[in-house]
């Protein structure tokens, strides 16, 4: 039985912008910083009060996972916004909205009620989209 | 005439801003409700509802965060007590003791061998199927 998810990869074009947008924008908190060699690092980020769950920002640029053409079709389709890589939850969307906002972050959508609360969706540095919700409660 | 909701959003979020920017400073948080045109009480009740902290539990996370952050480095307990605004030395080291049940001192020794752990072997760190996939294991 499958007890819990406690990795969760996105594929980001430059891991050092990735790590400045995932911190001082979003505000996360870096779990694992592992620099190995020049290869780049093994480096998981999570928001300030969620335990458990890393997101490891995995650059595309070398290795098996990346042969032949494969990082060039990933970096377009990660840049065309292709991927939609999960949602994040706030206590206060138009407040988050308004500090995302000011510090840079790009909407695709304005919050708006739907199905799961108020949802609003923005970019990543490198294309990634998510959506983000405020529950309303019942 | 009750203000606009965006109105007190854009309050709240100057102000938080405020907190993120000058946290290393002695901030005065009265001060900081004052020229967002709130009294006290009503800033941290706002304030607490937007981001589920008062602004001084706020204050104080982005302190031991940065805190954690240089003693990481080795910056020594004094000097970390200095750049992140904090009053005296007892004052600190009595907060990161009972936020981390350690005192910063053996923070700093812990996160000194770990370090040193992950240089010699990085990819211990690093689950075994990602590393060969990322091209850093073979």
């Amino acid at each position: 039985m499958i007890s819990k998810l406690s990795h969760s990869s996105i594929f980001v074009l430059d891991q050092e912008s990735a790590r400045d947008f995932y911190v001082n924008k979003l505000g996360f908190n870096v779990v694992m910083d592992v620099p190995v060699g020049d290869k780049g690092s093994w480096l998981t980020v999570r928001p300030q009060n969620q335990t458990e769950l890393e997101i490891t920002l995995i650059p595309i640029n070398t290795g098996l996972m990346f042969v032949g053409k494969i990082a060039s079709q990933l970096s377009q389709l990660v840049e065309k916004g292709a991927f939609g890589f999960g949602i994040f939850e706030c206590t206060d969307i138009y407040a988050t909205y308004e500090e995302l906002k000011k510090k840079g972050v790009e909407f695709i959508k304005a919050p708006k009620p739907g199905v799961s609360g108020i949802e609003a969706m923005f970019k990543d540095d490198s294309g990634n989209w998510f959506s983000l919700v405020q529950k309303i409660k019942e | 005439m009750s203000i606009p909701r965006i109105y007190v959003y854009k309050q709240i979020i100057e102000a938080k801003l405020f907190i993120d920017a000058n946290f290393r400073e002695k901030i005065d948080l009265e001060l900081i409700a004052n020229q967002a045109c709130f009294s006290k009480f009503h800033f941290h009740r706002l304030f607490k509802t937007c981001y589920h902290k008062t602004p001084l539990e706020y204050l104080t996370y982005l302190r031991l965060n940065e805190a954690k952050t240089l003693l990481s480095k080795g910056v020594s307990t004094q000097e970390v007590c200095c750049s992140i605004g904090f009053e005296s030395t007892s004052s600190f080291i009595k907060l990161f003791k009972k936020k981390e049940l350690m005192t910063p001192l053996e923070f700093s020794e812990m996160k000194k061998n770990n370090s040193k752990k992950i240089e010699q072997n990085p990819l211990n760190y690093i689950p075994t199927d990602f590393a060969q996939y990322l091209g850093w294991k073979t």
